[in-house]
Order: structure tokens, then C-alpha cells, then sequence
């Protein structure tokens, strides 16, 4: 039959190709990774959404060696970090936040059962000497070192870890667990140089002229007085030295009715570690559990354990009979208005009073920096040394860090400031001005307004980022209809019986399955993990893969800027701009 | 041609035994149609299936009325339905049943009528479960003894072919029907 | 190979052995059992292709259009209400040309709620540019499900198989099942002729003005008055490879009848037992069996039926406000048929909603043909009750 004009089917007679659509365009899409609220959220500076996007690949060596370039202590944070990661990650608008430091806790015992060969910059010459092994000094020395510095740590104590170790319960971090990854830190070639106390062993003075620049981290070690009348009587201890002597093997003995008195983690710390020891145990604290700065969980375990809680009360004077505490009489609080720290204030009610019998009565009321310790010239602020964000003090050369400035004290918060320490030492040794290796500037550097990434100092991002954008993805850029909900793992916990005849671990994380399973619920918040939706969706096929899953070109003379590939983009790595801006 | 109807209850595999049944006579080089009464079916409800055999191409594409036999796997839908409605005077009655085939003599007067405890059979080899036992295997087993138009082998074959889930049970319970048929003792049908 | 097996699992293996490539399907009493044999074969290997799950009809023959459109062998099956809801669809795909094969399990429209066999949900269709043809057994219905696709990839317009509820679909006879090596040779992988590529991008679907519409109707219809020799042709060779024929019409017993049974479906078998009787009685009775309603095979039926005494039509369907749908466009296909040769045509409205359909009712029709001199002037209702 011969060819008719017009064609049987409604279809075009020349290729669509030559219908540039995209000149309709007044608004075009803009391809480019975004920052993941949990990265900008975590106080460590972790890529958090790299390594759960690696997970999802299966990558588990790539995995554990992005969260080791940020994060010396994983196996340690995993565990006793108060994970803010998971209060700002979008899935808590969602369903329930990702398990994030279960992941992490599991990944990190992965590092410590599959060691990495961890990569270290050229060798430089210059010597740093560190003043204290908490996670501040820890954190400095292990970036240091992969820096390509020598590095010394120095510490009072017998042995590394500072508060890790002599303040933090081994149910709560196994230290075998501590050592590997202080194992890991030495293996680096940092060197550590234990019982020796700096200023008291070793002048400040001729210590400073060992070292090229010296990182202080010396910690906040002295237990607040409640100061009450009969303080010093035989009964009432303070609550960290008598944590620190548990940690150091020691079984106190403290009576049959104890009464701690605090809201923090050093609190409930010592009730659990009392109860531990046989003692009937009742934590004070003025305000109520809404405003307890402990970690929920931690209050949680104490409670299931037994430790009683009352709230909105306060000792306000001791009895004791020859010499030995007998009762603690206390006043009822209320709550006024809030304070300065946002909190509440709580205001005793003057007659509202009652009495505890009590043996022992442990004072967890906070801690404060040695300031007499430190080396001469050093200004303070506050309750502590006056150190800018990468730790420079006002003193050249002198870098400080961790819970001896007016920091927030957390491990990861520490952790965090021995990082940014490292990063400030780095740029003092090699006289840089503000901008980075790659000329970006300290703020690019921040995850979101987040801390910096190791990785992007060192110019050294082992995860693909397409146009990176330095901003950060909130809930309402993501399109969640692509997701289904799914329950957050719990998890595993230690028997109660268990749990309270010993210092075994209580918190037993997630099997490896489920733990597997939270990192399949991250969104990826902000990064393209090449879903396809974009491509699956776009009316115009304006968008194809790129060779080798490098994400997808968009081909602007075709992209009619309908904006649906932004719309439908699960996570916020597609967004729009007007044309023209 | 011969029309059979069976009668079961949903979950007992009355489909499934038309289906086998002609499968087997398939085998034998017999045309066949089996199907289901036409409707919608429940565990448990009087469920109803039909077979037609011939020699030549069956032709008749319309329900089965009259049929010459019965094939019951659930003997209490024998006083709860009218099982013996249009079953041809003379017709054959197998039942599934404890009980001897003199103990139905409404049905003995006007029928030839067989019985066999295809239900304890079927539990005895695992199939289905004691309160629901899964009785078309067996009770094909039998029928194959008594009809003489229908080999034990051909059904054995069939339900290697049809039966997926543990054939060889399957036979071994359609044999050990057909050892235990109990035919009426006294024929008195018209 | 030979196995007894249901209507619906003849569909399912016609569908497996033409190698659909993508089946889109929602399940409906009584098709279900069709897509159900199809996603376990798709499940566990024994056929290549990707099975969608829809919401909808509408979208299991959107899913169809879609696949298509992309060059692939397209399949899905319905019923009745599932069938109404694809409407709108059906006249995408014939528009579109698009060489897609559906199973229809005729069952009745509701209300009255009903599950069992009439004609009315594929016959209500006929507008849409759909092939339909018309099945008798499971044999039949296995092969035509293959010879559809042959067909349409040839003509470029899509094909419906048509099978009564219960019937065929849970009906289990014999069936001679072909080799998939022959299957192969007879039904070669799908050259479209227009789809969509990326490579060479065009755009489908849009707007025909005026001045174009009514030649790709009139192509669209060209295409349709093709069919009935390509079918033919495809059954020729079928024929060749397989030994078996049906015809978009059949003659049975027709020679010399003065009275000529005009039946669709299965009321056919039933029809050739009744028209065996007669004819043992020397009575003058044959059967034409249409299988191809759409196109209509005017000049078939004008060549069988021209010169019969009498014909009497059978429809298992109903167009409200007129009758039968058979008869209406066998009428129609006679009107200008020389007097002498016209045969007086009776209609019959006969097994509406799955109403059995026995001997005895078509014995009925014989003889209340006979026994009329002319038709009456409306369809006549057998087998009601009072």
C-alpha cells in the first residue's frame, strides 16, 4: 500500500529533538547535594548520611573509614553519646529518628574487629604536646596524627581515656572497647606519657618549650559543694570521686540507704553504680524530669533498676549522730521562671519540708575546671580558658579544648573541639590564614552551621558530592509520600536481674540485621543516592544517568522547567531557581 | 456419556477431585469436562462439582441434572442437603462415611451405595488436618474400586500429575481406599 | 502435549507461549485464575516478563498501553465491570494502534449483582476498534489467545478473546498444549512499527486536528476490513503448523438446512449435540457459528446464510431498547440480500446472567421457528420464567 501523509498513529513526523523546550523555561532545576540535618547536628562533625548512604550500598569498609576520618571513638560514642544526631534528623517529623547510634556503635565495633590501615598525610616535623586524654586530647592527638604531626599525650592518670575512663561506668562503656580504640590512636604513632601531671611533674614553663604547640585539655575534675553546713561529715562524698574510685576497682562502702544528690549524667551515674553495690538509691534533683540534663535513656535504665527519683526537692541540711551522717533533711521546690540556661528556676517552698534517712549522700551537682592547674598567662573566661572555635587560646601556640573551656560537656562535644583544635594547630603550624587548603573558607568547612569535616580540611571527601551546597535540608524539602513508615528498632537490653548484679554491659544495641535495617530507613537527607525518581518522572526525559552512577545530567535545552523532578525528589537534592539569577 | 456429581464442603478438594477424576480417565483415552457448580465458594459451605466421560467429544456445554453418580465427601450434607436430587433411578452413591452403607437405608431402597472412611484414611497419611482432613484422594481411591470405569492406576498417575503438594500421600491413601471400600450388603434398589 | 486443564489456565498458557512481555492485570471473578497462573509463572521463572500490579483496570490497560507503546507484547485479562472501567482505554489502544491482547471472561453487568456468563460487557465494546473473537472451547481459546497476537501485531490494532464464565474459565477438558519451539517459529518476536525510543524521540499522543483525523479513522477502519483476511491467514497457517482451524465463521451441518442456528460461545456445543438429533431425524437443521463479531463477517454470513429458509439468531446479551446483539447486526448484514436468497431472520434472547442454556431450550427455538411464518417483530425471550 503506498505510504499515506498522514501517519495511522497520532505520532510527530520529525524527532521531538528539534523542539528545544527548554527555552520555555523561567525556572530551571538545580542538581546539587545539600547537608543532612543529623550531620549539621552532630557535635563531632560526623558525615553521618555518608556513612549510612555506604551501608545501603553495602560498603562497609568505605563506611567505616568515612565515620573514622571524623570520629577517633565510635565504638565509645556509639554507646555513651547523647546523640543529638537523632533529635535533629527529619525522620523524627516522619515516624521515629534512625537509630543513628545504634549504626554507629555497630560500625565502630566493625573497625575495631576489621582494623582499617588508616591514610596520614605527609610527615610533618613539627612535635605537639597534649595535656590530657579525654576525648578532647584524644580527638586532637588522632587528627594531629593523620596529619601527618608527632603527637604526645600527657595525663595525670595511670592510664589514657580521661573522664571515658575514670568517670564513666563499665556498664555503661565496657573498657576493652576504650582500649581498642586508644590502641587505635597509638597505633597512629601518637605516644603516651601517663601519671604525669603537667605543671606539677613538668613546669608549664619548660613543657612549653618541648613542643611546637600544645593542645590543653585538661578537664573539669572538681566536684561543686552543695554548700550545706556538716558537709565534710563521714557519709557525704562527692559523686565523681567516688565514681572514679569504683572505675579504679574499688567497692566503697556506702551503707544501706543512699541519697544522690543532682540531675545530670554524673547523677544517675552513681545511683545505678550504688545500687550496683547494694544500696537502696534515691536521686534529689530540684527541678522535674523534664528539665533533667541527663541522658532520657540513661534515666530510663535507672529507673527500671530501681534507682527512685524525686523530683523538685533539695538537701538543705545534714543530721548526723558521732560524727556520721544519719539523715538529710531536704526542702520542696517549685518552678519560676526561666533562667538564663532556659530552664526553669526552681524556688524552695519554705515550709515544705522532710527528711531521709541515709547512709550515704552523693553530691553530683556538677564539676568545675582545675583553673590553678593551667599554664601561666592563660586568660579565662567564665569558669574557663577563653578558647575561639578552633581552640586558639590568648596565648600563641597554645591551643585548649573540651570541658576546661566554657564548652558544652559532652564526649561529643569534646570530641568535637579536639577536632576543630587540630584543624586550628594544623593552620598555626603551616601559617594559613582562614581559608583552607582548597581556598575555601572555615565556614565551608562546617557541615551546614554544624562543626567541620576532617574531610573537606583534607581535601580528602572519599563520598562523590554533586555541586555541593552548603545548606541545610529541612523536613519540608523532602517529599516523604516516596517513604513508608517504618518502626525504629529498640535496642536489646540487658536482663534487670543482669543488670543489677554487676557492671556487665546493660545496653546491648541492635543486632546486626536491625541495625542494618536503621540505616535502610535514613533518607539520605539532601544527597542524591540516585533513586532514579527524578529521571523516572521528568515529561520532557530531560534527565539521564550518568556513566559510571555518577548521578544524572539534566539536559537544560530540553528541561521546560516543569519542576517536577524537584518535587519529586525524595530527599532535597533537586531544587529550583528562577532563570537568570 | 456418564454424569457424576460430587458433593463436599469448601476445604475438603471436591474441584480438585473432578479435576483428578478426569485426569485419570483422560489417561484412558476418555473425553472430558469437569467443572464446579458455576458460584462462588466457602470454607466449610455445601460445595458442588461435576464430571462428564465419554468416548466421543462432549458436546453439551450446560449443567449436569441427572447424573448417574454421586461421589459424597462429607456425609452429613446427606441430611443436610437433597444430594440425591435427579441422580437417575439405579444411580451409584459413594460415600465418604464411618458408617456401613446399610446404615443409609432411605438410600439403599432406591440406590447402589458404597461407603469408605476416606476421612481416616486421609488423617492416617497426614493429609489435611483430624477436624479437617482432606478426603478427595482418598475417596477417588475408592471409587476406582467400585465403579469398573475408572482404573485405580489411571487415579495414582492423576494424582502424581495434579496433586502438588506430598503426591506419593496422596496415592498411598487412594490405595488404601480402595482395599477398604464397604459396599451395601443388601442391594435392594429399583 | 495433552492436559486437562480450566479455560482461564488455556489463557494464561496462550499467553505464556506467545511470550508476553509485560502483563498488567487486576483480578475479577471470573478471571482471576488467568492472572493469578500468570504472576506465578512470572514468579518462578517459567515466563519472561514483568507483571504489574495495578490499582485498576483503567490502569492495567494505561500499564498496557504504555508497554506497547515501547515496542513490547502486551497482555491482561478482565471481566464485565472490569471491562466497563477500562473503557476509556480500550479506545487509546485502537486509536493508538497498539497491538495489545486481553482475555474477556464474559460475565453480566450489575445490578442485579451476578458473576456468570453474558456477552453484554465485551458486546457493549464493540465501538472501540477492538478485535473481538469469540471462543467455544478451551482448545479454542488457548489458540486464539496465540493466533491474537500474530494477528494484531499484523493489522497494528488490538485483539480481544472472548470466553464465557465458568463455562470455559473453570471448566477443565482436554487441551493439546504446542511446543513453545513451535509456538516461536509461528509467532516471531514483535517488530512495531511506531514506538517510542529515546534515541529517536517523538512526540505520541497529541493533538489531530481536522484536517487529519478523519484519514487515521479511515485507516483505523482499513485496517479493521484487513483483518478479516489476515485472520484468515493466520489461521491457515496455524492450520499448517498445528492441525487445527476455527474460522471467524463456521458452518456446521449447514448444507442444504432450511433452518440455520446462528450461535456465539459455548450455547455452539451445545447447539451441534441438538443439530446431531435433528439431523438424525432427517430435519433440516444446521448451525453457523460466529466466532469474529468485530469486524463483522458480513460477506461470510451473507455467502452461509443467503439462500436458508429461516435463521434463527442467539444471543446470550442484551442492547436494552432494541434486543440481541447478533441478531441486530446479522440483519443488518442481509438487509440487501437478493429476496429470493434473504432468509427470515428470528431472534432469540436466550441464557442472560449465566441462565443454562440445555437442549431442551434450543429445542424450543427449532421449533418455534418452524413454526412461524414470520419473525416476530421484537427478539423473543426463551427460557423465562413466568
Amino acid at each position: 500500500m503506498p505510504e499515506r501523509r498522514v501517519s495511522p498513529v497520532a505520532v510527530s513526523q520529525t524527532s521531538t529533538l528539534v523542539t528545544k523546550t527548554g527555552s520555555w523555561k523561567y525556572i530551571r532545576p538545580l542538581y546539587q547535594d545539600r547537608v543532612a540535618p543529623c550531620n549539621a547536628g552532630c557535635p563531632v562533625g560526623i558525615d553521618i548520611e555518608g556513612y549510612m548512604s555506604l551501608l545501603r550500598e553495602g560498603r562497609w569498609d568505605e563506611a567505616r573509614d568515612l565515620l573514622l576520618l571524623e570520629n577517633p571513638l565510635p565504638a565509645t560514642t556509639g554507646r555513651v553519646c547523647h546523640h543529638p544526631c537523632e533529635t535533629s534528623c527529619n525522620r523524627r517529623q516522619f515516624d521515629e529518628p534512625v537509630s543513628i547510634h545504634a549504626v554507629e556503635r555497630m560500625l565502630g565495633d566493625y573497625a575495631l574487629e576489621h582494623p582499617p590501615s588508616l591514610t596520614r598525610a605527609a610527615e610533618r616535623s613539627e612535635e605537639v604536646g597534649i595535656v590530657g586524654s579525654g576525648p578532647a586530647g584524644l580527638a586532637c592527638a588522632y587528627h594531629l596524627a593523620r596529619l601527618g604531626y608527632g603527637v604526645t599525650v600527657f595525663d595525670a592518670a595511670p592510664e589514657p581515656g580521661g573522664m571515658l575512663r575514670l568517670g564513666i561506668p563499665e556498664y555503661r562503656l565496657p573498657r576493652r572497647l576504650l582500649d581498642g580504640e586508644i590502641e587505635r590512636i597509638r597505633a597512629l604513632g601518637v605516644s603516651f606519657q601517663c601519671g604525669v601531671r603537667i605543671g606539677q611533674d613538668v613546669p608549664w614553663r619548660s613543657f612549653l618549650g618541648l613542643f611546637d604547640a600544645v593542645f590543653v585539655s585538661t578537664g573539669a575534675h572538681l566536684g561543686k559543694d552543695l554548700g550545706l553546713q556538716k558537709e565534710n561529715v563521714a557519709g557525704v562524698r562527692a559523686g565523681l570521686a567516688f565514681l572514679k574510685a569504683v572505675n579504679r576497682g574499688e567497692r566503697p562502702e556506702l551503707g544501706r540507704r543512699v541519697v544522690v544528690v543532682g540531675g545530670g549524667n554524673t547523677a544517675i551515674d552513681c545511683a545505678r553504680t550504688a545500687m550496683r553495690l547494694g544500696a537502696e538509691t534515691v536521686v534529689l534533683y530540684r527541678r522535674t524530669s523534664a528539665e533533667m540534663p541527663a541522658i532520657p535513656d540513661e534515666i530510663e535504665e535507672a529507673e527500671r533498676e530501681g534507682v527512685q527519683l524525686v523530683f523538685l526537692a533539695a538537701p538543705v541540711a545534714f543530721h548526723a549522730e558521732d560524727g556520721r551522717l544519719r539523715a538529710v533533711e531536704c526542702v520542696r521546690m517549685r518552678l519560676g521562671d526561666a533562667d538564663a540556661s532556659g530552664r526553669r528556676r526552681p524556688i524552695p517552698v519554705p515550709d515544705d519540708r522532710f527528711t531521709i534517712e541515709v547512709d550515704t549522700v552523693l553530691s553530683a551537682i556538677g564539676e568545675n575546671a582545675d583553673l590553678a592547674g593551667l599554664p601561666p598567662e592563660l586568660a579565662v573566661q567564665e569558669s574557663g580558658v577563653a578558647a575561639d572555635a578552633l581552640g586558639t587560646t590568648s596565648r600563641a601556640g597554645v591551643f585548649a579544648g573540651g570541658d576546661v573551656t566554657n564548652a558544652a560537656r559532652t564526649v561529643a562535644d569534646a570530641l568535637g573541639a579536639g577536632k576543630r583544635a587540630a584543624v586550628g594547630i594544623d593552620r598555626y603550624l603551616r601559617r594559613l590564614s582562614d581559608d583552607g587548603p582548597n581556598g575555601t573558607g572555615l565556614p565551608a568547612l562546617r557541615f551546614g552551621n554544624g562543626n567541620i569535616s576532617m574531610a573537606r580540611w583534607r581535601d580528602a571527601d572519599p563520598v562523590h558530592r554533586i555541586n555541593a551546597l552548603n545548606e541545610l535540608v529541612e523536613f519540608d524539602d523532602l517529599n516523604t509520600s516516596h517513604f513508608r513508615r517504618v518502626r525504629r528498632r529498640r535496642d536489646d537490653r540487658l536482663s534487670l536481674a543482669e543488670s543489677r548484679g554487676g557492671f556487665a554491659e546493660v545496653n546491648l544495641g541492635l543486632d546486626h540485621e536491625d541495625a542494618v535495617s536503621e540505616a535502610l530507613r535514613c533518607f539520605n537527607c539532601g544527597v542524591c543516592n540516585h533513586c532514579d525518581l527524578c529521571l523516572i518522572f521528568c515529561p520532557d526525559v530531560a534527565i539521564s544517568r550518568r556513566a559510571n552512577g555518577g548521578g544524572y545530567d539534566i539536559a537544560l535545552e530540553y528541561c521546560k522547567g516543569c519542576g517536577v523532578c524537584a518535587e519529586e525528589c525524595p530527599r532535597g537534592a533537586l531544587t529550583l531557581t528562577r532563570e537568570g539569577l | 456419556m456418564r454424569e457424576i456429581r460430587f458433593h463436599g464442603r469448601g476445604g475438603q478438594g471436591t474441584v480438585v477431585a473432578s479435576q483428578i477424576l478426569a485426569a485419570a480417565l483422560f489417561r484412558e483415552g476418555k473425553q472430558v469436562q469437569s467443572f464446579p457448580a458455576f458460584g462462588v465458594e466457602r470454607r466449610g459451605a455445601p460445595v458442588t462439582a461435576f464430571l462428564r466421560m465419554a468416548d466421543s467429544p462432549i458436546l453439551l456445554r450446560c449443567e449436569i441434572r441427572e447424573p448417574d453418580d454421586l461421589v459424597v465427601l462429607d456425609p452429613t450434607l446427606i441430611t443436610a442437603t437433597d444430594v440425591t436430587a435427579g441422580l437417575k433411578p439405579g444411580g451409584t452413591i459413594l460415600i465418604n462415611s464411618a458408617s456401613s452403607p446399610d446404615h443409609y437405608t432411605d438410600l439403599t431402597r432406591r440406590f447402589r451405595v458404597a461407603t469408605v472412611d476416606a476421612s481416616d484414611i486421609a488423617t492416617g497419611h497426614g493429609l489435611g488436618s483430624r477436624t479437617q482432613p482432606i478426603v478427595n484422594t482418598a475417596i477417588l481411591g475408592a471409587l476406582a474400586a467400585w465403579s469398573g470405569w475408572v482404573a485405580l492406576e489411571s487415579i495414582c498417575a492423576a494424582i502424581l500429575e495434579e496433586v502438588p503438594k506430598r503426591p506419593e500421600a496422596n496415592v498411598a491413601a487412594a490405595r488404601e481406599a480402595a482395599a477398604a471400600l464397604r459396599r451395601a450388603a443388601v442391594a435392594v434398589h429399583a | 502435549m495433552k492436559k486437562v486443564i480450566i479455560g482461564n489456565h488455556a489463557v494464561s498458557w496462550g499467553a505464556r507461549l506467545a511470550r508476553a512481555e509485560v502483563i498488567s492485570a487486576y483480578p475479577i471473578t471470573p478471571q482471576t485464575q488467568v492472572v493469578e497462573e500468570l504472576s506465578e509463572m512470572c514468579a518462578d521463572g517459567r515466563l519472561d516478563a514483568r507483571f504489574l500490579k495495578v490499582e485498576s483496570e483503567h490502569s492495567a490497560m494505561a500499564a498496557c498501553i504504555g508497554a506497547s507503546a515501547t515496542g513490547a507484547r502486551a497482555f491482561t485479562a478482565t471481566s464485565s465491570h472490569g471491562l466497563a472501567l477500562m473503557h476509556e482505554m480500550l479506545h487509546w489502544a485502537a486509536g493508538g494502534r497498539h497491538p495489545i491482547v486481553m482475555a474477556n471472561i464474559n460475565r453480566a453487568l450489575g445490578p442485579g449483582w451476578n458473576i456468570w456468563t453474558d456477552q453484554t460487557d465485551s458486546l457493549s465494546q464493540r465501538d472501540t476498534g477492538w478485535v473481538q473473537l469469540y471462543c467455544e472451547t478451551n482448545q479454542e481459546v488457548l489458540d486464539t489467545t496465540i493466533m491474537a497476537f500474530r494477528l494484531a501485531e499484523t493489522v497494528d490494532l488490538p485483539v480481544m478473546i472472548v470466553l464465557d464464565a465458568f463455562y470455559l474459565s473453570h471448566t477443565a477438558e482436554p487441551v493439546d498444549i504446542p511446543d513453545q519451539d513451535a509456538v516461536d517459529a509461528f509467532l516471531p518476536r514483535r517488530q512495531a512499527r511506531f514506538k517510542l525510543d529515546v534515541s529517536d524521540p517523538h512526540a505520541f499522543g497529541a493533538l489531530v486536528r481536522p484536517d487529519s483525523y478523519m484519514e487515521m479513522r479511515l485507516q483505523l477502519q482499513e485496517a479493521m476490513e484487513r483483518t478479516r483476511d489476515v485472520f484468515d491467514r493466520v489461521e491457515v497457517e496455524w492450520q499448517q503448523r498445528f492441525g487445527r482451524r476455527y474460522g471467524a465463521v463456521e458452518a456446521y451441518r449447514a448444507d442444504d438446512a432450511e433452518l440455520l442456528l446462528v450461535t456465539s460461545g459455548t450455547i455452539t456445543s451445545t447447539a451441534r449435540f441438538v443439530v446431531d438429533r435433528r439431523r438424525e431425524r432427517n430435519e433440516a437443521v444446521g448451525l453457523v457459528k460466529v466466532k469474529m463479531f468485530r469486524p463483522f463477517p458480513v460477506e461470510r454470513l451473507r455467502a452461509l446464510l443467503g439462500g436458508a429458509r429461516q435463521v434463527a439468531v442467539l444471543d446470550r446479551n442484551l442492547s436494552p431498547g432494541r434486543g440481541g446483539i447478533f441478531s441486530e447486526e446479522t440483519r443488518a448484514a442481509l438487509y440487501d440480500l437478493p429476496e429470493e436468497t434473504r432468509p427470515a431472520i428470528h431472534g432469540y434472547v436466550v441464557g442472560l446472567g449465566g441462565r443454562d442454556v440445555t437442549p431442551t431450550v434450543l429445542d424450543e427455538i427449532i421449533d418455534r421457528t418452524r413454526a412461524s411464518a414470520v419473525p416476530e417483530r421484537e427478539d423473543v425471550w426463551v427460557g423465562v420464567n413466568p
